[in-house]
């Protein structure tokens, strides 16, 4: 009986050779019952398709609503906006436009200073740029960081450090760039640098590319960030529906 | 920082495929980057901001299924066969309402016809669908209803965690004779389906 249906839906979706076309259509003239099957099935996927047609056209409504505001045009909508805008704290605005950023905003969560706390390094620009770091001065600390590392300071923890600096001063990119670089390097610290990468990713409006690095980090974590990572999964998948 | 990673008319028609999370970052995307153009068009050309609102979201919508179904064949970019399919629903409206005189020489489109939501009443079939695939059982809904918004058997396998394509189209195949003997013993869907689909 299966087999019949897949015969069917091959006539039907135009997927049956020539041949095989052509033997269907004759016994199709002779035999009642299976013209009156290839009727049910035709009409049987129009509806399913229809059902399927508006439930799209539900969705993409539902997501234009929410970026238009319900309608487009209106003079009074943009002057709504406008004041919304001004009105309404970027956090919130945050929250409803800009996902990625958003989920980096809560997940986010700047690494521990171990630098100072254990003395590793007394060099200048490491011990002024880990100050700016803890007073969160990231814009600062990223730049000192950068001297430091192109100094030839050879502690590659310091990568981490800066790029958590440029993720947090809106230089998400540069701090992408930087990590995948520092990745290639079988640096000792990969997973924590991976972790990084995927906020910063985040903080880049790189949804896609953070999932993607997201279910990597998962499969071969030996637990670190595990719980945070299996949740911001869950809400990478949740997003933009 | 708050920039938007723009997508490729290659990956969106990719992503409309996939299906999905990425599916409905690129659906958004065709959304941002074409809502003041239809609109622009819809209120020059006798319309008000609801039904170029109306028009965009039907619009998308044919395009997503054209995309799937494998109609779109690249040869101009997304924004303008979006604009090809909005102006051309948009004539088809005002014709039918009788607003509009045939004097520039703009051509319907000829896939505008196949919407399947100008022949039927949305709410009927909603609940018709809706009714019938509950008899079916979860896992045969969900494989028919991939199959109907025209996936792909290996997206299907992918997104439902059937191994293989093959897999996902035995088990299509199974659901849907099954769904056929469900509206075969019924005597009231087989009406409501010859009343729909005639």
């Amino acid at each position: 009986m299966d087999e019949r249906t897949a015969k069917i839906d091959a006539y039907l979706s135009d997927s049956m050779s020539s041949e095989e076309k052509k033997a269907f259509e004759q016994q199709l003239e002779t035999d009642v019952e299976l013209k009156t099957e290839v009727e049910l099935q035709r009409k049987t996927f129009a509806l399913l398709e229809a059902a399927a047609y508006i439930e799209t056209k539900d969705k993409i409504h539902a997501m234009n609503e929410k970026k238009s505001g319900g309608s487009f045009g209106g003079t009074l909508l943009k002057v709504a906006a406008v004041l919304l805008v001004l009105i309404v704290p970027s956090y919130f605005i945050l929250n409803n436009q800009f996902n990625d950023q958003h989920l980096f905003a809560d997940y986010s969560e700047p690494y521990p200073d171990r630098v100072t706390t254990m003395g590793v390094s007394d060099q200048d620009y490491v011990t002024e740029a880990m100050s700016a770091y803890n007073k969160e001065k990231y814009d600062e600390a990223a730049k000192l960081l950068k001297k430091a590392r192109l100094s030839g300071t050879e502690y590659d923890l310091l990568v981490l450090y800066e790029a958590v600096s440029l993720t947090n001063s809106d230089q998400a990119k540069k701090a992408i760039e930087l990590l995948e670089i520092e990745m290639k390097n079988e640096s000792s610290n990969f997973v924590s640098l991976e972790w990084q990468l995927i906020l910063s990713l985040l903080a880049n409006d790189q949804g896609d590319e953070a999932e993607a690095q997201l279910e990597k980090f998962l499969k071969h974590n030996d637990g670190y960030q595990q719980e945070k990572a299996e949740a911001l999964q869950k809400d990478l998948n949740r997003i933009w529906r | 920082m708050l920039q938007i990673l723009r997508i490729s008319d290659y990956n969106v028609v990719e992503y409309l495929k996939e299906g999905g999370r990425k599916e409905s970052r690129a659906i958004q995307q065709l959304l941002d980057q074409n809502r003041s153009k239809i609109s622009s068009y819809v209120l020059k050309n006798s319309g008000n901001s609801s039904d170029a609102e109306t028009i965009l979201v039907e619009g998308v919508t044919e395009l997503v299924f054209n995309v799937r179904k494998g109609k779109f064949r690249g040869d101009s970019s997304l924004s303008t066969y979006l604009f090809a399919i909005c102006r051309s629903l948009w004539l088809k409206s005002l014709k039918k309402n009788k607003r509009y005189t045939d004097d520039d020489g703009i051509i319907l489109m000829e896939d505008s016809a196949d919407s399947p939501l100008q022949q039927f009443n949305e709410q009927q079939i909603k609940s018709e669908v809706s009714y019938l695939l509950s008899s079916v059982g979860e896992a045969c809904k969900k494989v028919l209803e991939m199959w109907a918004q025209h996936y792909s058997m290996s997206d299907i396998s992918v997104q439902l965690g059937y191994k293989n394509s093959q897999i996902a189209m035995n088990k299509k195949n199974r659901c849907l004779t099954k769904l056929k003997d469900i509206v075969k013993d019924s005597a009231s869907h087989r009406e409501l389906l010859l009343s729909y689909l005639n």
